[in-house]
């Protein structure tokens, strides 16, 4: 693919990576971190959430998450749902493969 | 991999990614990348699952009681579901404490029996943590005929 690797990519990567989170059933939202804020910042975007760290040979994702209370919540296995959706977010939009991709669980959330 | 200790702070290996050098949250390496689940998790999840008892009226916070807690929660957007709890978490162990009012009339033996199976039943699923131990302290009781007597006089 032809993507060139410049810097504002990172910015869209990870604005698409937080919309195919966000998609995922069990996910209430994207948290900013409970210390630090966790995003990724761009020229004139900021996307709260989301880490990538992109380097010449690997791709890292980090994600803050707020999950959904439910009966049959499984945190590991949310993780694994929220991985796929940033593995198959990433692909579509051509930038390789994502290497790691830490899932971080800062809250949850009950109706 | 060894036993975890009750306190067991994460060694954060690998070079400085800041992020992750919190202390204390529960973590699954996986090939493709870490799990964690942060106490705030824990503590809520198992204030849920001591709520969903039937009989367990409500749990409250340390110290000054009810209004200072407000208060707080206020001032920190805290929602109140991790109040009255409090969780030691280690690698693969947790420890809970509650401070709960429960019900007049009801067993406080069977009701602590049903809170502890729930919490551990609810933590083990969700987060795959093992609770090594629920410790109940019944602060109040709630007197449901006392409420309605008194909105009752008060409508007169």
């Amino acid at each position: 693919m032809g993507s060139s690797d410049a810097p504002g990519s990172e910015v869209e990567l990870a604005q698409a990576i937080a919309t195919a989170v966000r998609a995922v059933p069990g996910v209430a939202d994207l948290s900013p971190g409970r210390f630090v804020e966790v995003a990724t910042y761009g020229a004139r975007a900021r996307v709260r959430g989301v880490m990538v760290r992109q380097t010449a040979e690997s791709l890292d994702v980090e994600v803050h998450v707020c999950a959904q209370y439910a009966g049959a919540l499984v945190l590991t296995e949310l993780a694994a749902l929220v991985r796929e959706s940033i593995r198959q977010s990433v692909r579509a939009s051509g930038a390789g493969t994502v290497s790691q991709t830490d899932v971080v669980f800062d809250d949850v959330r009950v109706e | 991999m060894t036993m975890a200790s009750s306190d067991v702070q994460l060694q954060t290996t690998g070079p400085g990614d800041g992020a992750l050098a919190r202390p204390r949250a529960t973590e699954l390496v996986t090939p493709e990348g870490r799990t964690s689940i942060s106490d705030v998790v824990v503590g809520k999840i198992a204030g849920i699952a001591a709520r969903e008892v039937d009989g367990v009226h409500e749990l409250v916070g340390q110290g000054m009681g009810a209004a200072v807690t407000g208060l707080a929660q206020r001032v920190t957007h805290a929602d109140g579901r991790s109040a009255g709890v409090h969780v030691e978490v280690g690698e693969r162990e947790a420890a809970v404490d509650f401070r709960l009012t429960v019900d007049y009339g009801v067993s406080i033996p069977d009701l602590a029996v049903a809170v502890r199976g729930n919490v551990m039943d609810r933590l083990q699923s969700m987060t795959g943590l093992s609770v090594k131990e629920v410790n109940i302290d019944i602060v109040d009781l709630y007197f449901a005929e006392e409420d309605a007597q008194r909105t009752e006089r008060r409508v007169e």
